[in-house]
Parts: structure tokens; C-alpha cells; sequence
């Protein structure tokens, strides 16, 4: 991996999505997509949920989570994004990993709301705890499996390349 | 390497995980010690026209001001005037220590090897918390505290638009990236194992 291109991706990647127009078109709808898709799958146990925009929200408590930048998976994402374009690879290859990287990501992510969800009803010390600490560090986790699996699946996918030449 | 190895290190960090956040989250406040020392001599030193000191109780940092509660939008006339002072949670910033110290636990090597590594990561850490917390208090004296603080903090346009990629890379990127890069850096021989170093076939020539 060229370190160098890892680490300019990654704040090029981060500085666009800070950006206000990419906020709009991009980040914000993701997020709200984000929102629906755990609030629906919340809905399949559950009919006390509803969703607001970003906000998944218990109707009989009124307590619920806000998905705000930093619990949206973006970053985790960027940070495989550059990890994968800074490995020399085709691009097919590439976007094959940065499109199952992050619906890996995404997948756990959507846990990690459900999780918090139910964390902030039952006790608001435990919500922090996980939501500051223990999540960000499981899904960071998350990002560099999936790196290692699809670094691993590129070698084997050359080397069966080299082995049917 | 066979192909479980992945799975098997996934499987001792998730193993090890559990207990490294409860000892860190346990030992906190004496970890953030000189977290809090080194945000003291940041801060007081750069920004000496704004905090005068950074006190600590528990996992939360006080950052003592040098403007009068007099400033704040919420001060009514005949209050008395006091110091303005806030608080911020500096262990945001640090969930990397257990996180490399589970990494580190499911490496394979001495345990002397483990503490050494563990040692030098913690100092290595120490700059991204320090980093999150400085940025925390200035954002918080020049966006949160009113139009007068910010007013006497004197920043420019720029060195706002600046302090804000600086807070979002310290709270979003840094804390999340710093501990994977270090535990590969100490891990190098591991590593290559784990993530076998790719090069692209090379193409036969004619």
C-alpha cells in the first residue's frame, strides 16, 4: 500500500465531504436513507417506531437516536476508499471492494444504530458509553477486515490468474 | 499464513476487547492525566489571550477562560461577574488505547513484546486525544459561546474554516485511524502475513 496515497485520499475524500454542496446532494440523503432503511427494519419487530428525517423515534417514550455526522459510516467508509485505491489493483478490482466494503460497513453500522436505539430507552449512561467508545471502535474494526478480506481475495484471485497462464 | 488467520486475529481483538475498555474505562482518569497536562501547556501556551487553565475530575476536562461570565448572552445586569468555564469530555478522543491494546493482545508475540508495544502506542495516542480536546475548546469558545467571546478569541474567517477541518479530523478521522496505523507500523513482519503485500502480475513482454 503507498502510504502516501492513503493519506492524501483520505483528507481529500474527508475535505469533499465536508463541503457543504456535497453535504446536500450526497451525505445528508444518504443519511436519511440511512435512517429509513434501520427504522424499517426496526418496524419488522417493532410498530412503536417511526422516523423523521434523520431522527428513529419510539412513539410511546418520545426517546429515540439522531444520526449525525460521525454515526453515519462516512468516515469509515473514506477511510477504506483510500485504503483500496492506494493498493495496485484494477479498477474493477477496486470498486468491486469499495462497493462490499461499504455495504459491509453500512450493514454494521445499521446494527450499531439498532443497537443504540434500544440502548438509549433502557439506559442513557450505557448509550454513551457505546456510542462514544465501543461502537466507534468496533466499526473502525470493521473497515480493516473487510480491507484485509478483499487484499486476501486479490491474491488469490491473481495468483489463480498466473496459475491458469 | 492459512486463511483462517484473519478470522482467528478478528476473533481474539473481539475476545480481548471487553476487557480492554472496561480497564481503560476504569483507569480513565489516571490515563488522561497527561492528556491533561499537555492540553494545559497547548493551550495555556497558544492561546494564553483565551484559556488560563484546564483542570480535570474524573474523564471530564474544565477549561478555565480568562473572560467574565459578563460576556456570556445569558448574563442578565446586577449578576455577579465570574469566570467562564466549560467542560468537555476528553475520553471521546482516546477510545484508540483499548483498541490497539486489544490489537496488540491478539498478536502474536512475548508478553514483553505486548507491554513494550503497548507502552509506545499509549504515547503515540497521547497527541490525537490532546489534538481533540485543544480543538474541542477552541470550537466551543469561538462557535458556541456567543458573539463576544468569539469576538475576544480574534480569529479570522480562515482560521475559523481551519479550526473546523481541525475538529472534524480530530473527533471523526484521527482517533479512528491512528491506532490501525500505528498497530501495523509495531506489526510490520504480522501484517504482511495478514495482508499479504499485493503486486499486480507483470505483464510478459512481446
Amino acid at each position: 500500500m503507498r502510504i502516501t496515497v492513503f493519506l492524501f485520499v483520505l483528507v481529500l475524500l474527508f475535505f469533499l465531504e465536508l463541503i457543504g454542496p456535497v453535504q446536500k446532494a450526497l451525505i445528508l440523503p444518504l443519511t436519511r436513507e440511512l435512517a429509513e432503511i434501520t427504522a424499517m427494519i426496526l418496524q419488522f419487530f417493532d410498530d412503536t417506531v417511526s422516523f423523521q428525517g434523520v431522527v428513529i423515534i419510539n412513539n410511546q417514550t418520545r426517546e429515540g437516536v439522531s444520526i449525525q455526522p460521525g454515526c453515519n459510516g462516512v468516515e469509515a467508509i473514506i477511510i477504506l476508499v483510500a485504503a483500496i485505491i492506494a493498493v495496485p489493483a484494477s479498477h474493477l478490482q477496486k470498486l468491486a471492494g469499495i462497493v462490499i466494503g461499504s455495504v459491509a460497513i453500512q450493514s454494521l453500522n445499521i446494527f450499531r444504530l439498532i443497537s443504540l436505539f434500544y440502548l438509549v430507552q433502557w439506559n442513557r449512561q450505557w448509550f454513551e458509553w457505546a456510542h462514544l467508545y465501543l461502537w466507534q471502535a468496533l466499526i473502525i474494526l470493521d473497515a480493516l477486515i473487510v480491507f484485509v478480506l478483499w487484499l486476501r481475495w486479490l491474491n488469490r484471485t491473481e495468483e489463480r490468474s498466473v496459475a491458469s497462464d | 499464513m492459512t486463511d483462517t488467520a484473519p478470522r482467528k486475529f478478528l476473533l481474539w481483538v473481539l475476545l480481548w476487547m471487553p476487557v480492554t475498555f472496561v480497564l481503560w474505562y476504569w483507569m480513565a482518569p489516571i490515563l488522561l492525566v497527561p492528556v491533561q497536562w499537555l492540553s494545559e501547556l497547548v493551550l495555556t501556551r497558544f492561546f494564553d489571550h483565551a484559556i488560563k487553565e484546564v483542570g480535570q475530575e474524573g474523564i471530564y476536562f474544565d477549561m478555565v477562560t480568562i473572560f467574565g461570565s459578563d460576556l456570556l448572552d445569558s448574563y442578565q445586569e446586577g449578576q455577579p461577574v465570574g469566570e467562564v468555564l466549560f467542560r468537555l469530555n476528553a475520553l471521546k478522543y482516546g477510545y484508540g488505547v483499548p483498541l490497539i491494546a486489544a490489537m496488540i493482545l491478539a498478536t502474536p508475540n512475548p508478553l514483553k513484546a505486548k507491554l513494550l508495544f503497548f507502552a509506545v502506542a499509549f504515547l503515540l495516542l497521547l497527541p490525537v486525544q490532546v489534538w481533540g480536546v485543544c480543538c474541542e475548546a477552541l470550537i466551543t469558545m469561538v462557535f458556541k459561546l456567543g458573539d463576544a467571546i468569539h469576538n475576544q478569541v480574534r480569529m479570522t474567517r480562515f482560521s475559523r474554516e481551519v479550526l473546523a477541518l481541525c475538529y472534524q479530523l480530530g473527533y471523526l478521522i484521527f482517533p479512528a485511524i491512528m491506532p490501525i496505523l500505528i498497530w501495523a507500523m509495531m506489526h510490520k513482519p504480522f501484517v504482511r502475513e495478514l495482508m499479504p503485500n499485493h503486486r499486480p502480475p507483470e505483464k510478459p513482454n512481446g
